[in-house]
């Protein structure tokens, strides 16, 4: 029961994994291929969820649209991680108006959501997966710089680092060897629940067209298509709604498993 | 006539059932002033609790609490909430976090009259200025209209004490009500807590870890140990004749005033192994 | 004077959020001119077209002109013109605004009538089936994304029972009834994951809540734990909740953008997002500007809120 939410969240995880993972190499149907002949099709035996406006089979879209989804979250973390864990370590271990400069600039920042920044950049230099990628992954950067800074003050007030500070261990050498390792569960945790943002913000982008190249089929997009359709064909908006909360409840869960797992005493507020 | 008839009473927590107080049983006539005395996990806070019942969901209590007559073991919360605040209230240790921070103290001691005698405005201002000048505080207008974080220690403890009292209750439990406070304070609110019993004619469970201090209020005393009573009786006898080789452990460190100066001082293990014990 | 200092230090944020945010806004919409002039020309159009617009459109000027002349004119009300239609952008933004501010403050607002009590719940019954039915809901409603649920919700209640109209909007002052009853589903669908958001944070705070010996001493006078939380409880979790509403505010605008959509509401993000399929970049410029000061604005309101419910603030001298 405790660790509920921590194989919960794993199963899930891996099910979209699996899913990219399988369409790599198979889809029981070309997923861009028009057949006209074949639109809005019931789920039978041939297509297991039926077929879409353009005819195309849905469960091969839908096993493609989950590559996209993995993409645009390993790729947004990875910007917010890359930038937000340094700067919050650098925070956290200058301490004084560095830390002063540092945490201000993410306070303001982090007014400015990731949406907002994504259709600025969207207006800017043409809608497309990359601009959407960077626009979560930057407006992401203070939420990890902030987790990084908390975990950083904590570790350097520990005993241990005290110590190595003390027998002359120059501050890289505290940051690799002491700090990164320590703070690495926080991380985790945070790149869990960011990658859950990261795949409602692109679902929610790609539904208002701002996301997707035309032949790339993401779940966001396949909702936007089944929106046209819903009143001759409703079932069309189950599946890749079902998909994207299945994957947001997937990394949500698994962060606050792990989360769980490495602070027994947040268990309860958390 | 007894107030407080307490009979095996038992507390286990959790799906493991671990037992915090072993079928321990008491009376408490009225007016009457019982100390109970032990170390941190000796069951005693989990005593008072299972009194007020205000012991989390996990406890499960078994045995017998009669309070003037009523069985309270088993009563709903909704019938024990009633009395809490009126027949019978309770004193904390630590007055610095007691009190909510975003009301006045005076709206807090009045809300008391209000939930049970269900008086309200000016009457129940004059009796909270009132009960609050009875508790030692002189300007007692003022620390009414006050927020916790503009009093002292000492103010907010007599203030909680007033919250207790000013239902005039027929028991009063305490539990280390002293205990975070400076030890000159400490001594002022103890000779105010013996007045204002003996003025409200309220009897009075005192918890403590530090005989010295129960002596002071009480005229009897148990002893507890791992969730039982070792040993019971008047407050003097202890003193003179303990009998439980804990309770003369308590005694002796209770005494280091005594010690010769350079000699080592004494400690509860010295008359009482724990190693064996357990 | 504690407060004073808090009230200069929280106005010294805000505006400094502002200097940010619109620096931000206007290095991506208008520091390199070229483009503006080619978007407009569209493809084919020569580097010497490209720069004769520039020029016309006063764009050649260095940027820290062209900055300072936008922030002047935005803080006279002038929010620019379109580079398409010549159109005013606050003339254009004023009929719409109402729209998405009644969106954004009934969600808002049904979110914290939805997320208190359910999190005050989900905190006193944590250890029973009842907390874990409440956590686990949030969970789900975390994860449905809100367009998702406008589709749900419409499917049912426009498609199949007939009960609310599917898209559109009628203004308050045409007709009261229509104008709610147009109102009701996107402000649910909204609302649903805000509350589901907010119903965790809810839950925290009086997870702490209940472990404060106040909220024992509450209890030791003769409050029963619903009312006690309540008396007690609201007040202390209200400062740490006012703070996650006030971000909340963000998400909610956004998500106001994305519900507009679904529900063809002609509000701000309906008209942004226009404005991002055209390409206007003087209307995405001032409607952006526009949302960001409205949330920064909050947030400032937000925090000035603190010196209302802590007393500790108000009164100053702590010991």
């Amino acid at each position: 029961m405790r660790r509920l939410s921590l194989w919960l969240g794993a199963a899930l995880v891996a099910l979209v994994v699996l899913m990219a993972l399988v369409s790599l190499v198979w889809t029981p149907y070309d997923p861009t291929l028009v057949v006209p002949g074949q639109r809005l099709q019931n789920p039978s035996a041939a297509h297991w969820l039926g077929t879409d406006a353009m005819g195309i089979d849905v469960f091969s879209r839908l096993l493609i649209g989950a590559q996209t989804t993995i993409v645009v979250g390993v790729v947004s973390v990875s910007i917010a991680a890359v930038l937000g864990v340094p700067l919050g370590m650098l925070s956290g271990q200058a301490g004084g108006w560095v830390d002063e400069v540092v945490m201000r600039v993410t306070d303001i920042a982090y007014a400015f959501p990731a949406l907002l920044l994504a259709i600025l950049l969207a207006a800017r230099f043409g809608a497309s997966p990359v601009t959407a990628m960077i626009a979560i992954g930057l407006a992401t950067i203070p939420s990890f710089a902030r987790v990084t800074r908390a975990g950083t003050t904590q570790v350097m007030s520990s005993e241990f680092v005290l110590a190595a500070r003390a027998s002359g261990t120059r501050w890289p050498g505290v940051s690799m060897r002491h700090v990164l390792p320590n703070i690495a569960p926080l991380i985790g945790v945070q790149a869990s629940v960011t990658f859950a943002l990261a795949i409602l913000a692109e679902a929610a982008l790609s539904y208002l067209g701002l996301s997707t190249a035309a032949i790339v089929p993401t779940w966001g997009k396949m909702l936007r298509d089944a929106q046209s359709v819903m009143f001759s064909a409703p079932l069309q908006a189950l599946w890749p709604g079902l998909a994207i909360a299945m994957a947001v409840l997937g990394f949500n869960l698994l962060g606050d498993g792990l989360r769980d797992l490495l602070d027994p005493r947040l268990r309860e507020v958390t | 006539m007894t107030l407080l008839a307490v009979r095996d009473l038992t507390v286990r927590f959790g799906r493991r059932r671990l037992v915090a107080v072993d079928s321990i049983s008491f009376d408490l006539g009225p007016r009457q002033r019982l100390g109970i005395i032990g170390e941190s996990g000796s069951g005693k806070t989990v005593t008072a609790l299972a009194l007020m019942g205000l012991l989390p969901e996990t406890a499960q209590v078994s045995g017998s609490i009669q309070l003037a007559g009523r069985e309270l073991v088993g009563l709903p919360d909704s019938a024990i909430a009633r009395l809490r605040g009126d027949l019978m209230s309770m004193v904390f240790q630590e007055p610095m976090t007691a009190l909510d921070p975003t009301m006045r103290v005076g709206r807090q001691v009045a809300e008391v009259l209000l939930l049970h005698a269900g008086r309200s405005g000016g009457p129940a201002r004059a009796q909270v200025i009132e009960m609050l000048h009875r508790v030692g505080l002189s300007d007692s207008e003022r620390v009414a209209d006050s927020y916790p974080h503009q009093l002292s220690g000492g103010q907010r403890q007599r203030c909680l004490l007033a919250m207790a009292l000013i239902n005039s209750p027929d028991l009063v439990i305490c539990d280390e009500p002293t205990t975070a406070l400076d030890v000159t304070v400490q001594a002022k609110v103890l000779r105010l807590l013996d007045e204002v019993l003996t003025a409200e004619s309220a009897a009075c469970v005192f918890i403590s870890h530090d005989l010295a201090v129960v002596s002071q209020v009480c005229s009897d005393v148990l002893v507890m140990l791992d969730g039982r009573i070792v040993e019971a009786g008047p407050v003097a006898r202890l003193f003179t004749a303990p009998e439980h080789p804990y309770t003369r452990g308590l005694v002796a460190t209770s005494r280091i005033d005594e010690v010769p100066p350079g000699a080592r001082l004494p400690t509860v293990e010295d008359f009482f192994p724990r190693e064996q014990a357990r | 004077m504690r407060i004073l200092a808090f009230l200069g230090r929280r106005l010294g944020i805000f505006a400094l959020s502002l200097l940010g945010a619109s620096l931000l806004v206007f290095a991506v919409c208008a520091a390199l001119p070229g483009e503006v002039a080619a978007i407009i020309l569209g493809e084919g159009a020569t580097p010497d077209q490209i720069a004769k617009l520039t020029a016309q459109l006063g764009l050649d000027r260095p940027w820290p002109v062209r900055y300072a002349e936008w922030v002047g004119g935005m803080l006279r009300g002038d929010f620019g013109t379109s580079y398409f239609t010549g159109q005013n952008v606050l003339q254009l933004m004023a009929p719409r605004i109402a729209v998405t501010l009644w969106l954004v403050f009934f969600a808002l607002v049904l979110s914290v009538l939805v997320a208190v009590p359910v999190g005050m719940l989900a905190a006193m019954k944590r250890r029973s089936w009842i907390g874990f039915v409440a956590s686990a809901a949030a969970q789900l409603g975390m994860a449905i994304p809100a367009f998702w649920a406008a589709i749900a919700l419409v499917l049912v209640f426009a498609v199949w029972l007939h009960q609310l109209p599917a898209n559109g909007y009628v203004p308050l002052t045409t007709d009261p009834a229509s104008w709610a009853a147009h109102l009701v589903l996107p402000v649910i669908s909204l609302a649903i994951v805000q509350a589901s958001v907010l119903v965790r944070y809810v839950r925290s705070a009086f997870i702490e809540v209940l472990s404060e010996d106040y909220y024992r001493t509450a209890r030791a006078v003769g409050w029963r734990p619903f009312p006690a939380l309540l008396r007690h409880g609201l007040r202390n979790a209200a400062l740490s909740l006012v703070t996650v509403i006030g971000l909340q505010l963000a998400s909610v605008l956004v998500g106001a953008i994305v519900i507009e959509s679904v529900f063809a509401l002609p509000g701000l993000g309906s008209q942004l997002l226009d404005a991002v399929s055209q390409r206007d970049l003087s209307i995405v410029q001032g409607v952006v500007m526009f949302l960001a000061a409205a949330v920064l604005l909050i947030n400032f309101l937000v925090d000035l809120s603190y010196a209302w419910i802590d007393p500790r603030l108000r009164t100053g001298d702590e010991r």
